[in-house]
């Protein structure tokens, strides 16, 4: 083929070919890198102002004082419980009158009582001794049947030699209480 | 014709700004990470300071509804130095149910369960006199009484010298009975 172009001037016009080809991408990365700036921007400024906002409300709460509040109330919560846990669990016992009341809505007019004796064993245990006369054997045992009956009490003890007499008989009854009737 | 001397600068050129327009979209990028982060961090701090303070309200409520019951509960206690209006408390009850009352000891019970808290056991000892009735009602009072106390020992005898037959029909003595009993009762150390 016949050249006009002498070698020089080719290869000039090559490597000027290939400087303004490289511009050309150079020119359009940087096109490419603003347009992802461009995008980038309102992002940026949601960022931002989203940033700024949780700031501002994070400063309007006090930290310090919250957890010190915290911290009394907290201490306040666990002091009550502490003192509810003791009255809970300390000083109970079997109510007296609720088992004296059940033993007196037994009696009949022919038991005479002359002393009775409440002793508190635990939390739901305790202890009765009811002394007196009973005008006969019978209403004696009349009496026990009758508090054995209540079911309030494990056992209700009555000496034998509580029957030497046969009228105006001194009696002296134990009884323990049942922990299941613990009122 | 451009020389190509002049390209080669306005290449240079470019290629540094290409550098400098990727690095400003590096360093924005970065920031929009950094700041989105911190967003959530802080969200997730504000949300848990939320509960904090949604859960400091729930509990003054609660305790400000319950303040009653906290008062009654503290009034259940012997306050500190509270032993002798109590004690002037029980022989007003016993009195008030007809009946003398001799206070026979009063001992600071340190129980060992308790010894970590605030409380202690108040321990008294005392002797009644009066009709049967008056005796049973200053029991019944004295279970009734807004502090929290036991009965430990309760002792009812009638101290009559004789007994009639009339008493024994009416099946408890008229006369004088006389109680020992024995009480715990809680008190502030």
């Amino acid at each position: 083929m016949f050249n006009s172009l002498p070698y020089e001037l080719k290869e000039k016009i090559r490597s000027e070919y290939h400087l303004r080809l490289l511009i050309v991408v150079f020119v359009s990365i940087i096109c490419i890198q603003i347009f992802f700036l461009i995008i980038l921007l309102p992002s940026w400024f949601i960022s931002l102002n989203k940033e700024k906002e949780i700031i501002l409300q994070t400063k309007k709460t006090d930290s310090l004082s919250l957890d010190s509040e915290i911290s009394m109330i907290n201490s306040k919560i666990k002091s009550v419980n502490a003192r509810l846990n003791i009255i809970n669990s300390t000083l109970e016992y079997p109510k007296a009158t609720f088992f004296i009341d059940s033993i007196l809505s037994k009696k009949t007019d022919n038991i005479y009582i002359k002393e009775l004796m409440y002793t508190s064993l635990s939390n739901n245990t305790g202890k009765i001794v009811l002394a007196g006369i009973s005008k006969t054997r019978e209403s004696l045992v009349s009496f026990v049947k009758e508090l054995e009956g209540l079911k309030l009490f494990e056992n209700v003890d009555l000496p034998i030699s509580n029957f030497t007499k046969d009228k105006d008989i001194n009696f002296s009854i134990n009884m323990t209480i049942a922990s299941q009737h613990v009122q | 014709m451009y020389s190509n001397k002049l390209l080669k600068i306005i290449l240079a050129i470019l290629s540094l700004l290409v550098v400098v327009v990727f690095l400003i979209c590096y360093f924005v990028y970065e920031d929009i990470r950094h700041k989105n982060e911190n967003y959530h961090t802080l969200l997730y701090n504000l949300s848990f300071r939320n509960d904090k303070q949604n859960y400091l309200t729930y509990a003054q409520k609660t305790i400000g509804s319950l303040s009653l019951d906290i008062n009654r509960m503290d009034d259940s206690i012997i306050s500190k130095k509270g032993e002798v209006e109590f004690i002037e408390n029980l022989e007003s009850v016993a009195r008030g149910s007809g009946l003398s009352i001799e206070i026979n000891s009063l001992i600071l019970n340190n129980n060992s369960n308790l010894a970590s808290s605030s409380i202690d056991i108040l321990k008294i000892k005392a002797k009644t006199k009066g009709s049967w009735s008056a005796s049973y009602t200053f029991l019944t009072r004295l279970e009734l009484l807004p502090f929290k106390l036991r009965v430990n020992k309760f002792g009812l005898v009638s101290i009559d010298k004789e007994v009639t037959s009339t008493e024994i029909r009416m099946a408890v003595s008229s006369g004088i009975w006389q109680s020992e009993f024995e009480i715990d009762v809680l008190k502030y150390k």
